[in-house]
């Protein structure tokens, strides 16, 4: 049986070359985005700053989420400074150092990461000239800087500069930042966190299993994550830990979309090739051979080619997934220096999986022939495919019902619960429309049909007679081509109307004259003070920037771990105005409080006055008391805290930026102090909302190059399909100029019914995302993308027939 | 084995084909046609039986009803002592395969498949072996001896009308049906598929029934059966052409 289907594979070349070239790109893609899967487990950046501490004890830095990858905390999960006698109390410890990381700039704004020289030891750092840091004032600086025992660097720490003696120059096998040593008791000094350190680096003892060590320190000290081999780097690099989690995420459900995908390309290429070879099954039929013979002979056929596709695909998979992993990290998913795993499991798995998704396929696809009369076979014409099942169009009917009903969810469940059901309801609508596309095409041919009939060149007659005759035919150009179009606006419009929102009200609350950035890390309590001193300035309010974790229940025993924005600010400010619509901003003054973003208050169900528990930014649990909602969360951050209460749970103890009310002539002394003066339209968040949507508009193309594939693989089987149509039309005297002129014209049809379906199927889901945004039903639209999507799609549409038509057309006719 | 599931009470074993009191009606919307109206009759074994007739008049249904593509409104079909109006649908494929022959007036062979792999189909489907003596016995007698492993796109149409009477045999089928077999060839290819159709009901010793609507085809057959308005009409021994063409014009327009 198996040399049937061989011999089937090279009659019909044509046909399964779409399936070919569908499975042959979800292969590299599945094995792309499975190399960056693994990375998500196995990958990381290598130890550079413990390599010489063999275990690393740190924080436990993620939230544990049932069921799913843990949630990463942002800020650094802090320890007790009493962990590193605990720890260098374990058998087996040789020495315990805690470690705290300064982070200082140099006077070009070069970040430097400054250490206690006792910490030194755990990379291992030796002095190569001069001597160690004794005093206050006295540096021990890396190779980076250039300079020798006796010069004089300045490094600022939060904005504010101070000048130290350089006593000795270290080195190191290898550091990814500049880094520096001050005195144990300066390096303190400095430091934002009194008795706690950001990780306690361990020093076996000599013949010390690390692994047996690491699991009788967990024993020891509860509440810590220990590190090991390769994994140190993860304590090391924040960044790090996050993107092996975003990884996961990513990749896990851009894979999930590009199989769907592959199905849908998969099965339609194939219906569309078996519908070709209706005669072929017809006449098996009539010899006898059994609907599940016919089953396998599909079947087989198609692991053939879906086999040979997939392996093929592999190797360019591996090259996918190091460009991608060099857009992610260009895109700041991930740190430059991370490094991706690479194993054969991937490339197995894409194998698989897609040979799988293809016979699964197949076996969709095998239904109808498999059904097929016999009596086909000795009928003369072809006939076209039977009308639309019952079941299929009143299944459309409801999922439309249901889509647009979902669209409108936001006004009735404000929050996150709305907009994600919008997301929903585009699916559902995109679903809809696939099922039912071929009634709606009738149906838009009936309003066209007066401006068809203005043509009456032959080939605008023949074009009608033939869009009139063959309607299926011409809804299985149009569907596709409106699908492409939907999906594409709806995923590039949903973020640009979050993004204008963002930025409006980030304008509007701002109502400070300017605004002052840090300078590299943050800006310390000091030089807040300094700007307030200017003669002329009437605020200067620090507004610190975390983040916070959100658990919130979703269905019955769901929950849902969200990561929100949360912002630190002065509860007198001024500057700021979010917009309360209940309670009041100034109660922040008082021990654990929290003011909510009306998202997140409905999210939480929670309103003024009641408790709500969250996680700080560095995985501090909190119990607070609502003492305000606010309207402007999207430009600001969905929690608001004191600053007071804020600044510890954060790395760097140093705030973001300042925002500064004066007299216009006082600008330019604050400028003197050295400080970037800002307009105040930058929009807070932008940068995480940048690498959101840059990540989205990779997920985008490869999802639409995939929708264009089977448009053009569609387009071009079924122009190919109708050779017997053109070669009987040309013998009986239509010039080829005509039978081309026709088919435009068919292309052109096509593409203006699929721009209107495609464009009004993605209106419901926008204006219910644009109301759950923004309180307002008009969704922020880049009327350049959208003419983007739409030409490209009609382009897309006109070649794919265009190029068939001129091919066939080139056969002469036979005496 | 097969031979378990016949019930030779039904059908006296010279007959290969019955028909009881079979109608066929199309329900095709507000108006029903009827294609066949209580058509009986019995086709011998090892004859050759042209059923003719004009056009719309229900030869082609009375073809499929006999052969199992199709299922009669009402009546009974009979096939070498087996009621294949009672077999379910994957019964009657079954059975199709294993015991009935088909030559379409066209497409009759998949391109893809060396010749000998289009006659031997039916072979490979049902899971059974080939018999060589009997493939080779068939091949020569349809002149295709040397021509079995070329691709039937190198055939010309009568050597792929062969082909597809020698796909029809391999099974040694209770009979061998062909729809217009001769339509779409000239007359001289025509006349040697017909020579071969006789030759395999005389010396094959098989049970062939063709629709036709040539009297010069109809004029090779044991026996010809006129049909009008889906009722059996008439029939002719030993027709001649012109014996055919004198009953046809009685028949009206053809």
């Amino acid at each position: 049986m198996w040399g049937l289907a061989f011999a089937a594979i090279r009659h019909n070349r044509g046909g399964f070359a779409g399936v070919f070239v569908a499975v042959f790109f979800a292969a590299a893609l599945i094995t792309g985005l499975g190399v960056l899967l693994e990375s998500g487990f196995r990958g990381g950046v290598a130890p550079q700053r413990y390599l010489a501490a063999e275990v690393v004890v740190g924080g436990q830095q993620a939230l544990p989420v049932p069921g799913d990858v843990a949630q990463p905390f942002t800020e650094r999960v802090m320890l007790p400074a009493d962990a590193v006698g605990k720890v260098g109390a374990v058998a087996g410890v040789r020495q315990a150092v805690g470690d705290i990381t300064v982070p200082m700039t140099t006077e070009t704004h070069t970040p430097v990461e400054v250490h206690g020289w006792s910490s030194a030891a755990l990379t291992p750092y030796s002095l190569t000239a001069g001597a160690l840091p004794a005093r206050d004032g006295e540096v021990v600086v890396d190779g980076s800087f250039g300079v020798a025992p006796g010069a004089e660097v300045r490094l600022s720490y939060g904005g504010v500069p101070s000048a130290y003696k350089v006593v000795g120059v270290a080195s190191s096998g290898g550091s990814r930042v500049a880094t520096a040593f001050l005195s144990d008791q300066a390096a303190t000094a400095l430091w934002s966190h009194p008795d706690r350190v950001g990780a306690v680096g361990v020093l076996p003892q000599p013949g010390t299993d690390p692994a047996t060590l690491a699991a009788a320190i967990s024993r020891a000290v509860p509440g810590v994550e220990v590190y090991t081999g390769a994994d140190r780097g993860e304590v090391e690099s924040l960044d790090s830990f996050g993107a092996r989690t975003q990884l996961m995420a990513l990749s896990a459900s851009f894979a999930g979309v590009a199989l769907l995908i592959a199905v849908f390309v998969v099965a339609s290429t194939l219906s569309l090739s078996v519908g070709q070879r209706r005669r072929e099954f017809a006449l098996l039929r009539a010899v006898g051979t059994l609907p599940r013979q016919i089953h396998g002979m599909i079947g087989r056929e198609v692991r053939v080619v879906a086999g040979l596709a997939a392996l093929l695909g592999v190797a360019p998979g591996y090259l996918l997934a190091g460009v991608l992993g060099s857009q992610f990290s260009g895109a700041g998913v991930m740190p430059a220096d991370f490094a991706l795993a690479y194993s054969p499991l991937p490339g197995l798995a894409a194998v698989v999986l897609s040979v799988a998704t293809a016979a699964g396929a197949a076996a969709v696809a095998a239904r109808r022939p498999a059904r097929i009369d016999p009596i086909d076979a000795i009928r003369e014409s072809g006939v076209e495919t039977p009308k639309l099942g019952k079941g299929r169009v009143v299944t459309g009917v409801v999922l439309a019902g249901i889509g647009l009903v979902a669209s409108l969810a936001p006004l009735l469940l404000p929050g996150l619960v709305g907009l994600t059901a919008v997301g929903a309801a585009a699916l559902l609508l995109i679903i809809a429309v696939g099922l039912v596309g071929p009634r709606l095409v009738e149906l838009f041919l009936g309003l066209l049909g007066p401006l068809l009939r203005v043509g009456t060149s032959p080939a605008g007659v023949l074009a009608e007679a033939s869009i009139r005759g063959y309607t299926r035919r011409l809804s299985a150009a149009v569907v596709p081509l409106a699908l492409a179009i939907t999906f594409g606006s709806v995923q590039l419009f949903m973020p640009t109307t979050i993004a204008a929102e963002a930025a409006t009200q980030s304008r509007d609350g701002i109502t400070a004259d300017y605004l002052v950035a840090a300078p590299g890390s943050g800006l310390s309590q000091d030089l807040a003070a300094k700007v307030a001193a200017v003669p002329g300035v009437t605020a200067a309010d620090p507004v610190i920037r975390s983040s916070a974790v959100v658990t919130t229940p979703m269905f019955e025993d769901e929950v849902l771990v969200e990561q929100y924005a949360l912002q630190g600010v002065d509860p007198k400010s001024r500057t700021l105005d979010l917009r309360v619509q209940e309670g009041s901003l100034e109660r922040l003054s008082e021990p654990d409080t929290v003011a909510l973003s009306t998202t997140v208050a409905s999210s939480m169900d929670a309103k003024v006055g009641k408790e709500v528990t969250f996680h700080l930014g560095d995985g501090t649990e909190l119990t607070a008391t609502v003492v305000a909602v606010y309207g402007r969360g999207l430009g600001f951050g969905d929690l608001t805290l004191s600053a007071e209460a804020l600044r510890p749970h954060t790395t760097t103890g140093l705030a973001d930026y300042l925002l500064v009310s004066s007299t216009p002539d006082a600008r330019a002394g604050v400028e003197q102090l050295g400080l970037a003066v800002q307009d105040t339209s930058v929009p807070a968040g932008s940068g995480e909302r940048d690498t959101q949507s840059w990540v989205n508009l990779i997920a985008l193309l490869v999802i639409l190059g995939y929708v264009a594939l089977s448009v053009v693989n569609t387009l071009v089987m079924a122009t190919v399909g109708r050779r017997r149509e053109f070669t009987l039309l040309r013998l009986i005297g239509t010039t080829d100029r005509q039978i081309r002129r026709m088919t435009l014209i068919e292309s052109l049809v096509a593409v203006v019914i699929a721009v209107v379906v495609g464009t009004v199927t993605a209106i419901p889901p926008l204006v219910g995302f644009a109301l759950g945004v923004s309180g307002q039903p008009v969704p922020t639209i880049s009327p350049l993308a959208y003419l983007v999507i739409v030409g490209a799609t009609a382009v897309l549409g006109v070649v794919s027939i265009r190029v068939p038509t001129r091919t066939a057309l080139r056969v002469p006719l036979a005496p | 084995m097969h031979t378990d599931t016949r019930d030779p009470v039904i059908a006296p074993p010279d007959i290969a084909v019955r028909l009881e009191g079979v109608s066929k009606v199309y329900d095709a919307g507000a108006a029903p046609v009827t294609a066949l109206r209580d058509v009986s009759l019995a086709i011998p074994k090892r004859s050759f039986t042209a059923v003719m007739g004009p056009s719309g008049s229900g030869k082609s249904t009375l073809l499929q009803c006999a052969a199992g593509l199709d299922r009669p409104s009402a009546g009974r079909v009979t096939l070498g002592g087996t009621d294949i109006s009672a077999l379910k649908a994957k019964q009657l494929t079954v059975f199709r395969r294993d015991h009935i022959g088909f030559v379409f007036q066209a497409y009759n062979l998949l391109p893809h498949l060396t010749v000998a792999r289009n006659i031997t189909l039916p072979l490979l489907l049902g899971g059974h072996a080939v018999d060589k003596a009997w493939f080779d016995h068939v091949v020569s007698a349809v002149g295709l001896a040397d021509l079995t492993g070329r691709s039937p796109l190198e055939l010309s149409g009568g050597q792929q009308q062969r082909a597809a009477i020698a796909r029809a045999l391999i099974t040694k089928p209770d009979a061998v049906f062909g729809d217009e077999p001769t339509g779409a060839l000239d007359s001289r290819t025509g006349r040697q598929v017909l020579e071969l159709l006789r030759h395999t009901a005389t010396h094959l010793r098989q049970t062939v029934v063709m629709v036709t609507h040539d009297p010069v085809a109809a004029s090779y057959a044991d026996r010809v059966l006129f049909l009008a308005d889906g009722q059996l009409v008439g029939s002719l021994e030993r027709p001649t052409a012109q014996a055919v063409v004198d009953r046809m014009s009685s028949l009206g327009e053809w």
